[in-house]
């Protein structure tokens, strides 16, 4: 199975399945990443379509000597905030409940679980909608997608300890907000 | 009944217990011990006491001494925290974390959630997109592949050779880079300096001849300019004044006319406003008092 390098290298070559080899595999975190920012299905969707558009046309300028995975997310973020303006300069026609608002999709194949993941996760993102946005964006790059602290200074421009302590604030104020919603977590 | 042996060996107790007695009143002490079991049962409450380290001190006194003293510690140890989750405290800082873990319910409860949300939050990296997400996507990329290998038209049309036909591609290619303005300009406004800022260049004289140039012709011009306008400008400036001035002159003498009207009527007005005046600030009531200001006939109201 080749890697993500060897990937793009074989799509900017032109070869085609390796372009759908990569969309195959990277499809499900780029819908994660958009679903994040956008907190909607519709909006996700077509959030994640624009990020794969602007990788493909941006193929040339990954160089090989940089990580993929921060690469990745730098274009996916840019492409989700560009999105959320737009969305704020045209605000959707109906307004969109809570309930309505949190979708999860979930492809666990068994019921049982796949509820049991659907209501964790539902759990963490109403906990999550009710941080600021630097801290949901802080914990979605380190703790959701596991880019490193230098990768997310570097990406998001400011100094390593300072992605450090934001952090473990988030992750202190995640789990008390979880346990607020429901004590029982973590028994 | 306590004997006097029993009172001695209460007070020989505490050095029976350091083992500070001698030979002979230990074994007086041991002999006494075998008799009285009032005495025996002293001793080993007394020894129990000293052994026992499990006394539990009341509830809530670590707590009332923190309030005394530094406060309340949770806030340190939820610094600590997320170190102690990723393993990644000190040895020490551990072990104090884990102290005070096992004394504090609710940092406890906090601790378990954090290494859950270790497990459940990578879970989210990935959702599943609707079934027809790759198609879209991948057929959307096509058109954009199709549009990027499509040939030059002049280079079919002119037949021209392959070589220019990949030279146009490549070219494409590199506009479409997102900093391809940048380094163009880049690239531009180091050939200028080279072309023409550098002292040994033949060009080099050049922005400077040019730039006299331009200052002296535009200085001319604009004199040229002025001395062939001014007539004319004159001249429309004579006939406008003499069309508008006459009819100012009109408006304002009718304006004059008007306030001097309006003035006679303020300097009557004035004048009887005084006369009033002056007869109501008089002490003696006249026949005059009550009539109105711009009556002069001599009535008063009521008279008939």
């Amino acid at each position: 199975m080749l890697d993500a390098e060897s990937l793009l290298k074989r799509c900017r070559e032109g070869d085609d399945l390796a372009w759908e080899a990569f969309v195959r595999r990277y499809q499900s975190r780029v819908y994660a990443v958009a679903w994040h920012y956008m907190r909607n299905a519709e909006d996700a969707r077509d959030t994640a379509q624009e990020i794969f558009i602007r990788l493909y046309e941006r193929l040339d300028t990954f160089r090989d000597e940089e990580a993929f995975l921060p690469w990745m997310l730098r274009l996916a973020r840019n492409a989700c905030i560009d999105a959320l303006r737009k969305r704020k300069a045209r605000p959707p026609a109906t307004d969109v409940t809570v309930d309505d608002a949190i979708q999860i999709p979930t492809a666990d194949p068994n019921p049982e679980e796949r509820s049991e993941s659907r209501s964790s996760r539902d759990l963490l993102y109403r906990a999550l909608d009710k941080m600021s946005e630097s801290d949901q964006e802080i914990l979605l790059l380190k703790e959701i997608q596991g880019l490193k602290v230098e990768e997310i200074s570097s990406l998001l421009g400011i100094p390593t300890g300072t992605v450090k302590s934001r952090c473990n604030r988030a992750r202190i104020e995640l789990a008390t907000r979880v346990r607020r919603l429901d004590p029982s977590y973590g028994m | 009944m306590m004997t006097d042996d029993c009172r001695i060996f209460v007070e020989r107790l505490d050095d029976l217990l350091e083992d500070r007695l001698g030979a002979g009143a230990l074994r007086e002490v041991e002999e006494h011990l075998r008799e009285c079991a009032r005495c025996r049962e002293l001793l080993a409450s007394a020894a129990g006491a000293l052994l026992d380290t499990t006394i539990k001190p009341p509830t809530g006194l670590i707590e009332a001494v923190l309030r005394r003293t530094s406060g309340p510690t949770c806030q340190s140890a939820h610094d600590r925290l997320c170190d102690f989750s990723d393993r990644t405290l000190g040895h020490d800082d551990e072990g104090l974390v884990r102290m005070h873990l096992n004394g504090c319910v609710e940092c406890a409860a906090l601790s378990r959630a954090l290494a859950h949300l270790k497990i459940d939050l990578p879970a989210l990296a990935e959702m599943e997109p609707d079934p027809g997400f790759l198609s879209m996507v991948l057929s959307r990329t096509r058109a954009l592949r199709a549009r990027r290998s499509a040939p030059i038209v002049w280079t079919s049309a002119i037949g021209a050779p392959a070589w220019v036909a990949r030279v146009a591609a490549g070219w494409r290619r590199l506009a479409r880079r997102p900093r391809f303005a940048w380094e163009g300009g880049y690239v531009g406004a180091l050939f200028l300096i080279l072309l023409f800022g550098t002292p040994g260049s033949p060009l080099a004289g050049i922005p400077g001849e040019a730039l006299s140039l331009v200052r002296t012709n535009a200085l001319a011009g604009v004199r040229e300019s002025a001395d062939a306008v001014t007539p004319r400008l004159k001249s429309k400036v004579r006939s406008a004044w003499r069309r508008t001035s006459g009819t100012v002159a009109e408006a304002s003498d009718a304006i004059a006319e008007d306030l001097a009207r309006r003035s006679t009527s303020v300097r009557e007005i004035v004048a009887k406003v005084g006369t009033l005046w002056d007869r109501l600030a008089s002490e003696d009531e006249t026949d005059d008092t009550h009539r109105p200001a711009d009556d002069d006939t001599g009535q008063t109201e009521g008279d008939e």
